[in-house]
């Protein structure tokens, strides 16, 4: 699993490429490290790359998100694969995230 | 076709395990999407057996038990720990207990396969899937 970030006017984004699981979340809360340090307002995750995700890699992004709503941040999704996207569904977290079809929605009405 | 496979209470030793199960799907021409319901489900009950059953013991063995006819698996994972209690597991999707970090794999286990079960001490598992016919 590899994130790359990047950005996108006023927006980071962060672009993941492979499994989140047991044995990547780690890697993903250390990657979040430094943007979540240093509050970053608005970060949008982009999982097109990402086409497995298990219980501890749902925990990994609530725990981010609940990070990052702590000092006011906002964490978007986006380009989720059906099977991922249908796991948001199963555990209702689609109602905690903002989950976009693409990466240019979620950039886009940031405010 | 059936398979019993008998692990170390090591995580490391998952990976082996869904590899084996999955690649024998493969050869069936299985869905993709089943697939990746199998898989999730492997692991996830595999991680609580070694990690909450076992204790991550490494002298106390998990099993796995796969039975494969037609178009119906059939995954049995057996710990030696003293059983969790499945039943008083809380609700994942309730407002309380939507920000928690734990709870959630079980509850997508249930939702992905077509039947779960317990035995009664809770250091037992039998998840059945119907397998979509192959294209």
């Amino acid at each position: 699993m590899q994130i790359a970030e990047r950005k996108s006017n006023d927006v980071t984004v962060f672009d993941v490429d492979g499994d989140i699981d047991i044995n990547s979340s780690p890697d993903v809360r250390k990657t979040f490290e430094k943007p979540i340090g240093e509050k970053t307002a608005k970060l949008v995750i982009n999982l097109s790359n990402v086409s497995y995700i298990d219980s501890s890699g749902l925990a990994t992004l609530v725990e981010l998100l609940k990070r990052a709503r702590s000092y006011g941040g906002k964490i978007r999704l986006s380009n989720l694969a059906a099977k991922v996207k249908s796991l948001f569904e199963i555990t209702k977290l689609e109602k905690l995230f903002d989950i976009y079809d693409t990466e240019e929605e979620a950039v886009s009405n940031f405010e | 076709m059936h398979k019993n496979i008998v692990i170390e209470s090591k995580l490391k030793n998952i990976k082996g395990v869904v590899s084996e199960i999955i690649g024998l799907l493969k050869t069936k021409k299985a869905d993709e999407s089943d697939i990746f319901d199998i898989r999730l489900s492997l692991e996830e009950t595999l991680i609580n057996a070694i990690k909450y059953g076992n204790k991550f013991d490494k002298s106390l063995p998990v099993s796995i038990d796969v039975s494969c006819e037609e178009n119906l698996i059939s995954i049995t994972i057996e710990d030696k720990g003293e059983g969790f209690d499945y039943k008083g597991v809380p609700d994942p999707t309730e407002e309380e207990n939507i920000l928690r970090s734990r709870g959630r794999g079980v509850f997508l286990v249930k939702h992905i396969m077509d039947k779960v079960e317990y035995n009664k001490k809770g250091n037992r598992i039998t998840m059945v899937k119907r397998l979509k016919t192959p294209k």
